[in-house]
């Protein structure tokens, strides 16, 4: 669940992106895992979707190891993109800023920290 | 959850849009309520939500009368925008294409078919919303 002013906007990193609407200090919790708002699904939910779904659902799902499921975030959060040099740092139940970051600026973080395999379980390349 | 090809880009009415991703002939049902999938929110799980995030809550949802609940469609149905000359026709149910559609042209609905006062719930002026897609 995002707990700071956001909107989407086209990314100059792939397609569409979410990025900052209000000043965010450096610290700052962006978001929080909310297991009662954000969905969690089993490797077999995802088999029982059409392949329609599920094309859009790895786009924007990751892999929780620590409850063996997938998540896929309910609010915007599910647009940030992916940098090896992220503005947001990772875990899987929480993102924190990594430095200031101005309104307007586009915010990223690196997949691989709260899904090593990203990349790998979703199919998509690096 | 959708059930034709779509992608989202930058809307000529509103942010961000739904697009047709395929040719959609007249009448092909394009998305369908999935409670297994698309995910129903009460009244106050909704007002527990920090107020950025219930704002965008309710730009995404939809109050669905017979259940009493917000619904927030799993997938990227949530960016279809307003007309009151839309392309889909939708029902709390099910939408259908109410004309054959090409590939890359804006799939558009009206709010108020499926949630009669969509605009008042929300606090939004339908005046602002008014959109009619030209150029078919």
């Amino acid at each position: 669940m995002i707990l700071i002013k956001t909107k989407l906007d086209k990314s100059k990193t792939h397609g569409l992106g979410l990025f900052a609407d209000q000043f965010i200090p450096k610290g700052t919790t962006t978001w929080v895992y909310s297991n009662k708002y954000d969905q969690a699904f089993t490797k077999k939910d995802i088999e029982k979707m059409d392949e329609v779904t599920k094309k859009q659902f790895f786009k924007y799902a990751y892999w929780d190891k620590t409850i063996n499921k997938y998540v896929l975030c309910f609010d915007d959060q599910r647009f940030i993109n992916h940098s090896s040099k992220p503005n947001i740092l990772s875990t899987q139940k929480e993102d924190i800023a990594a430095r200031d970051i101005k309104k307007g600026e586009e915010l990223l973080c690196d997949y691989t920290k709260f899904d090593e395999n990203y990349f790998n379980n979703i199919g998509f390349e690096h | 959850m959708l059930k034709v090809k779509t992608k989202l880009q930058m809307s000529h009415i509103h942010g961000i849009g739904l697009f047709a991703d395929q040719f959609i002939p007249k009448d092909t049902t394009t998305w369908e309520y999935e409670p297994r999938f698309d995910i129903s929110y009460t009244q106050e799980e909704l007002d527990n939500l920090p107020s950025w995030t219930k704002e965008q809550f309710l730009k995404y949802s939809y109050f669905d009368k017979k259940q009493n609940l917000y619904v927030i469609c799993i997938d990227d149905q949530r960016f279809i925008n307003h007309s009151i000359d839309p392309n889909i026709l939708s029902t709390p149910d099910f939408d259908k294409a109410g004309r054959d559609i090409k590939s890359g042209e804006e799939l558009v609905c009206n709010y108020t078919h499926y949630e009669k006062d969509w605009f008042e719930r929300r606090g939004i002026n339908d005046k602002d919303f008014t959109y009619i897609i030209k150029g078919k």
